[in-house]
């Protein structure tokens, strides 16, 4: 269930995941959430814009768009539209286009897959840095609280005529 | 005046606590009005008809006129406002009603300007703006221009009209700039009254901690000793810098180096070099040592928490002992072996004692460069602050907190610098630097040091290299430095350095840049996935996707290895697809172009935008971030913990509490308390996670506002608008709506929340903090709740009722935790009308969107129950006092904690035996009292009064049911009806139904003066005037018994009442009623019966039931409840009433001494089957407890020989509330009768 105010509180349905071309499985990926009515849609878009998506505490990279219909694969064709396919011998004239577009379409992807693998790189570079902002405060806390567990702190305010609010 | 005392009419001149109202009772300031200039010159432009309320001859008269015009009189010592009655009678105006200040403030705000003015026509604005904010000092917002502003027309007219005030300059300049003063003004004055608003409620204590945090270590910088914007060190040195060349202009610091405040700021954290290699300098021989305590440690840190030197055992051991050898060396390995030990800074070099910052004389001048400290009256007088003819400045006060910064003798002041020669501080990293430009440095030293660019060149880079490492993901870094810091990866670095040269260097760009262009587009799209699909889909998507699948297919395994995978999918292509051109990898160029365009979409995106477009919520806008990682370093807390720690010890070994402090001021300890605090706040969400899913929301529990909607409810009048100001899921206004259209009102709602909750109805997302008092209807029209945030210390809670009372609403209904900010203790104060503490106990709350194990909503558990309460604009709070006395909301309070556990009308409503208890409750009461004074009796009486008050609703409810079903004949239907009820979820409409009737019956009743005793006094004369004729027939014995006591008449019984308190009093009200009836009849009550004769005659039969109807008003719910569980229950039937009567009188009469009991015992027995029926018994449980366990005992022995007992138990029940009622008959008498009777009782 979504967690964030927003989507917990709305009655949102979950449809469907949406494959991410762009790589592995274990990267980010999209999901088709239904919402009741439009209203509800655009609530849900702006609240999230807007807010980060909480989990247990944590705020999760989410990000929320209108579906449109390029985001599906399974949508029907577009009318008049018909891909044909052939096989061109050496000598056709458009050989060496096709061979241009197929060379393209490998630069593209090692392009992609250097950009994805720089961009995993950074993520984990920017969680690594947040978990460590986040245990250095929370070592923090844990030293505050030690001489606040054993007492030392209480008793040594005693001995101060300090007094100290209890919490 | 006493001349026209015999008038008729008497026309008043002056009146006091006065406010106006427009002919829709909306309070207006009567400058709206006509002005009158001159005698007889009234323009009749009066829109709107006018009222003065307030009251005159000294407040012993009320006065109401209808008034037409107004004019001000600036002759006199003060401004006199007077305004015309329809009469064409002058009044005078003398104090507002404290409510209606603010509604003319600003007239009053004008003519006293003017006042001033005609006296001091020379007067500069200054000085009348200060005349005003004395005169006013009492106004929550100081006068300003502001105030004029709306009153320019008036202002302008009096200039024309007076010679005086026209050669005012004031008023002139005033007058001639006013359209662009106006605007200004008003922003400027929403500006300040925001900004100063939050201030006040959010960072008042936050501000507090930082600043005594800051008051705690010297917030100077190592290099300089200067002050400024500067960057803490993290580690255990606990120093500051300034971090680049700018924060340390003033004193030519050297800084840390970085290029810009920006670089800073990205920084996570800052640790020194020193602290990131554990190799610190010795503060007394300015040698670097290392001081990992694990490994080897040279050099030690002093224990005291605000000090950050460290030093060799040797040097400090010499220090501390300079004339003993033996002791210093002992000292040395002490240290050696890890010893703590505070260094001479601590203690004063001439006296050798410590220091105390609160005393003046005893504070420290600390040396910057060597362990030397003296106190301000130690101080040699060389070491001056002032600078005079050949006297070096060596002292500064304000540097350090409560401490003054000195250069002891030893040190000599470069001139330039004015401060001694800056070589003082050494890292570790750079050493190899340093000692390679140790030559050009040493050099420009000794030439006077003034080349100080120079200087801080080279040591610039040295720190460059330093910090910079520390902050490895910044990537600019130059070749050299990256060189130098020896970066671990290699290959990363060498291609981010390659990239950034061509950053940098700019011209070479041109080539990066053109390339990119082309492809931009695909690049875009590795950065955004969803748009790739959009484009590329087709082309590359699909392919690599299925190259992905394919992969994964044969390789399944490996599909989790991120890198490899990709890796290997590209391996895969060429076999797979055999396209032979296909790159597997990418040539260095292109990579190269791709890192760029990273980069340069990374750096289009800076913080400031993200920030800008997730705007925080006003509540959620102060974050303790900074004070959190910044002010709570590493370094401080752990010196802070040690020398906690320390100090204690020291303490314990028996050392002087000095010494203790010395190593640990109390303020260390003060903050580290405050310290745990933020930290707790900063942490709470990972602390305690779940809870924070939704932003740290919770909402009321649907039951819990279904419960207050009930009560509230009464309190709308048609027309009002609901406000609710942070609406959650929305269900109050719902739930209020379905409400009020059953009872026919119908109202507006609004509701502000800054999630849009899944319903809607009337929402609008908004921060409940930027809604203008313009956008809402007047305060009288306004009833705002609920549930705001509570924040910490109800800070939130806080800020979002002030919010709420800029409105003025009539009514506030909150819940908030207890230690919010009382409403009556406001500037303008809000009258409490309820106030429940039971009710929202336990799980009342729920955490939206938060899962638990099971997946089921989380529930909140409050450990400290918020109370729920009403509060009421002091000018409508008689009225809605009298509503909930009226409906019985009052009372809980004033009793004991019983009757506080009593709920809400709908238990009232649901539970007919509730009445049992508390009147059980109650008598227990009155026993206390009653014996005691009379007031205190009377008191009591009150007491007693209320619990018919909440009675009387239910029992209304129910009489009235009972009515009804009299009147149809009709029992069962009733009964069935409660049923219902009982069971549960229905009661609340069950309840309003009777309630609705109750209404009706109230209506008819209501013959007697005061609203609240009206009640009362109906239903008692409702039961009396029933049971009356019961009597008649319940026969001789009740007449006998009857008749001593109905001598007394019913003040007896209310005695009787009155002292009846425990238990006794049921059998008393036994015979009471008995008697009483009687009593009633005989005609001394029959004041009281007016309104009731009628039902009287109505049905002699149904008097039987009503008598106990009306009792369960009073007492006779039970009657009805008699009914209605024997209907509910099964166990009584609803028996004709003579036999009821029969018995039930007999009951008292034989068994009066078991009538107390089965009193109790009736009520809780009928309780107890009632609750076992309905849901709410666990509400009711603790009271079942308390108060029934005694009788339920005692009640089945005693029902048994009662035989057919259900009736009587009901009649007994209803009694004891009858006596109630006569209580508050007769207050009075109670004592003989309580003797008397309650005596014998109490004996038992």
């Amino acid at each position: 269930m979504g967690s964030s105010a927003a989507q917990a509180d709305y009655a949102a349905f979950l449809e469907k995941f949406i494959p991410n071309y762009m790589g592995p499985r274990n990267i980010a990926e999209c999901a088709l959430v239904e919402m009741e009515d439009v209203r509800q849609a655009k609530a849900v878009l702006s609240e999230i814009s807007q807010f980060p998506f909480m989990m247990s505490g944590m705020p999760r990279p989410v990000r929320a768009r209108p579906a449109q219909v390029e985001m599906f694969d399974e949508r029907p064709i577009k009318p008049g539209r018909r891909i044909q396919c052939r096989w061109l011998e050496e000598n056709d004239p458009d050989f060496e286009i096709a061979r241009e577009m197929k060379r393209l379409t490998n630069k593209h992807a090692a392009e992609a897959a250097f950009l994805q693998k720089k961009q995993l790189q950074e993520e984990e570079k920017l969680a690594k840095q947040q978990l460590d902002t986040l245990k250095g405060n929370y070592k923090k806390y844990e030293m505050v609280d030690s001489i606040m567990a054993d007492g030392t702190a209480r008793r040594l305010a005693r001995h101060y005529n300090l007094r100290v609010a209890e919490d | 005046m006493a001349s026209s005392d015999d008038e008729a009419d008497v026309l008043p001149r002056c009146v006091s606590n006065y406010y106006f109202e427009d002919d829709e009772d909306e309070p207006i300031s009567f400058s709206v009005l006509p002005i009158q200039w001159r005698e007889g010159d009234i323009q009749d432009c009066v829109k709107e008809q006018i009222f003065l309320h307030g009251v005159t001859d000294n407040g012993l008269r009320k006065i109401y006129k209808h008034v037409v015009a107004w004019r001000f009189d600036l002759s006199n010592m003060n401004p006199e406002i007077l305004v015309l009655s329809k009469e064409n009678n002058w009044i005078k105006l003398q104090k507002p009603r404290k409510s209606f200040e603010d509604i003319i403030r600003t007239i009053m705000v004008t003519v006293r300007c003017l006042h001033f003015l005609k006296k001091n026509p020379e007067a500069s604005g200054k000085s009348l703006w200060d005349h005003l904010s004395k005169v006013f000092s009492l106004y929550e917002v100081r006068p300003s221009q502001n105030d004029l502003v709306d009153h320019i027309p008036l202002i302008s007219e009096a200039v024309n009209r007076d010679d005086t005030l026209a050669k005012s300059k004031f008023l002139y300049t005033f007058l001639k700039e006013k359209p662009g003063k106006r605007k200004l003004s008003d922003e400027d004055c929403k500006k300040t009254a925001m900004s100063g608003f939050i201030v006040y409620d959010l960072n008042e204590e936050e501000e507090d901690e930082s600043n005594k945090v800051t008051g705690v270590y010297d917030h100077v910088c190592a290099f300089c000793d200067n002050g400024g914007n500067i960057l803490s060190c993290e580690g255990r040195c606990i120093r500051s810098f300034h971090a680049t060349k700018e924060a340390g202009a003033e004193s030519n610091c050297v800084s840390l180096g970085f290029s810009s405040k920006k670089e800073v700021d990205e920084l996570p954290i800052f640790v020194c070099k020193n602290c990131k290699y554990k190799q610190h300098q010795c503060f007394a021989c300015g040698k670097l040592g290392s001081s990992d305590k694990f490994s080897g440690a040279e050099v030690f840190k002093c224990v005291s928490a605000t000090c950050g030197y460290f030093y060799h055992p040797h040097c400090v051991a010499k220090l501390l002992h300079q004339e003993n050898k033996v002791a210093a060396e002992e000292l040395e390995k002490k240290i050696a072996a890890g010893g703590s030990f505070t260094c001479p800074i601590h203690k004063c070099y001439v006296c050798k004692r410590g220091e105390n910052k609160k005393d003046h004389q005893l504070q420290f001048a600390v040396c910057r460069r060597c362990p030397k400290s003296y106190h301000r009256k130690c101080l040699p007088r060389k070491i001056s602050f002032g600078e005079g003819k050949g006297i070096v400045t060596r002292a500064w006060e304000d540097l350090l907190p409560n401490r003054i910064l000195i250069y002891c003798l030893k040190h000599e002041i470069d001139n330039e610098l004015r401060t001694p020669v800056r070589d003082h501080i050494k890292f570790p990293g750079v050493m190899t630097i340093t000692e390679k430009r140790k030559v050009p440095v040493k050099e420009k030293k000794k030439s006077s040091g003034y080349k100080d660019k120079d200087l801080s060149k080279t040591e610039k880079l040295a720190l460059d290299d330093s910090c910079r490492e520390t902050a490895l993901q910044v990537a600019k870094q130059n070749q050299k430095s990256s060189s130098l810091a020896k970066l671990g990866n290699a290959k990363n670095s060498k291609k981010v350095v390659s990239i950034s040269d061509i950053s940098r260097k700019g011209k070479v760009n041109d080539s990066a840049r053109k390339l990119p262009k082309e492809n931009a587009n695909l690049v875009l799209t590795g950065l955004d996935r969803s748009s790739a699909t959009d484009e590329n889909k087709y082309s590359l998507g699909d392919r690599l996707f299925d190259l992905m699948k394919r992969s994964g297919q044969l390789k399944p395994t490996k599909q989790d290895a991120l890198d490899g995978n990709i890796n290997k999918s590209v391996a895969v292509k060429p076999h797979k697809k055999k396209l032979k051109s296909a790159p597997s990898s990418l040539d260095a160029n292109t990579e190269r172009r791709l890192l760029t365009l990273m980069r340069d979409a990374a750096s289009s995106i800076t913080l400031e935008e993200i920030k800008e477009k997730h705007k925080v919520p006003s509540s959620h806008s102060y974050s303790s971030k900074n004070n959190v990682e910044k002010i709570i370093t590493i370094g401080k807390l752990e010196g802070s913990v040690e020398a906690i720690r320390t100090a204690f010890g020291k303490l314990e070994e028996g050392c002087s509490l000095e010494d203790a402090e010395a190593v640990c001021e109390p303020d260390i300890l003060r903050q580290i308390f405050r310290w745990k605090n933020m930290l707790q706040v900063y942490l709470a969400p990972f602390l305690n996670g779940n809870r924070y899913t939704s932003y740290g929301r919770h909402f009321t529990k649907m039951e819990k506002i279904e419960e207050i909607v009930d009560k509230l409810h009464w309190y709308v009048q048609n027309n009002d608008m609901i406000v609710d100001f942070c609406c959650g899921a929305n269900d109050f206004s719902i739930l209020m709506k379905k409400k009020l259209e059953e009872t026919g009102k119908i109202c507006s709602y609004k509701n502000y929340d800054i999630f849009q909750p899944k319903n809607d109805f009337n929402f609008e997302k908004r921060d409940w903090m930027t809604v203008q008092p313009k956008e809402l209807p007047a305060g009288s029209r306004l009833i705002m709740g609920l549930n705001p945030p509570f924040g910490v210390r109800a800070s939130l809670a806080n800020k979002f009722i002030d919010k709420a009372l800029e409105f003025n609403p009539k009514l506030l209904i909150l819940i908030v935790p207890p230690e919010t900010q009382k409403l009556d203790e406001k500037k303008r104060p809000y009258d409490l009308i309820w106030e429940d503490n039971q009710s929202l106990s336990g799980k009342s709350f729920y955490l939206p969107g938060s899962v638990g194990e099971n997946d089921k909503q989380m529930d909140q558990w409050n450990s400290i129950t918020p109370p729920l309460s009403l509060w009421s604009h002091s000018h409508w709070t008689a009225k809605h006092k009298s509503i909930a006395e009226k409906h019985g909301h009052i009372s809980k309070q004033k009793e004991g904690s019983d009757m506080e556990k009593n709920p809400l009308e709908n238990r009232i409503h649901d539970h007919p035996a509730d009445g049992h208890d508390r009147y059980g409750d109650t008598s227990v009461l009155m026993d206390d009292l009653s014996l005691q004074s009379d007031s205190e009796k009377f008191r009591g009486g009150a007491v007693v009064s209320k619990c018919h008050v909440e009675r009387s609703p239910s029992s209304k409810g129910y009489k009235e049911n009972l009515e009804n079903d009299h009147g149809k004949n009709q029992p069962d239907k009733t009964s069935t009806r409660k049923r219902k009820r009982d069971k549960g979820k229905h009661r609340k409409r069950m309840g309003q139904v009777s309630s609705e009737k109750k209404r009706d019956s109230g209506k008819l009743h209501h013959s007697l003066s005061s609203v609240v005793e009206r009640r009362f006094l109906s239903e008692s004369q409702h039961s009396k005037a029933r049971e009356m004729p019961s009597h008649a027939e319940i026969g001789e014995n009740g007449h006998q018994h009857l008749e001593p006591r109905t001598s007394g008449s019913r003040m007896q019984f209310a005695a009787g009442y009155g002292g009846s308190q425990v238990n006794i009093p049921k059998e008393m009200g036994r015979k009471n009623n008995m008697s009483g009836n009687e009593p009633y009849s005989s005609g001394t009550d029959r004041g009281l019966v007016d309104g009731s004769p009628g039902h009287m005659r109505d049905s002699s039969d149904r008097l039987s039931y009503r008598s106990y109807d009306t009792r369960v008003e009073e007492g006779f719910t039970r009657d009805t409840d008699f009914r209605l569980q024997g209907h509910h229950y099964g166990l009584h039937d609803p028996h004709p009433p003579g036999n009821n009567y029969f018995t039930g009188h007999d009951g008292p009469y034989g068994d009066i001494r078991s009538m107390p009991w089965t009193y109790g015992h009736p009520g809780s027995a009928a309780d107890f089957s009632y609750r076992m029926n309905t849901s709410a018994m666990q509400r009711y449980a603790p009271q079942l407890d308390e108060l029934n366990h005694p009788r339920p005992m005692n009640t089945f022995t005693s029902e048994l020989p009662m035989m057919n007992a259900t009736d009587f138990y009901n009649r007994r029940a209803s009694q004891p509330e009858y006596q109630s009622n006569r209580m508050d008959f007769a207050p009075g008498p109670r004592r003989p009768y309580s003797h008397q009777s309650s005596v014998g009782w109490l004996n038992e």
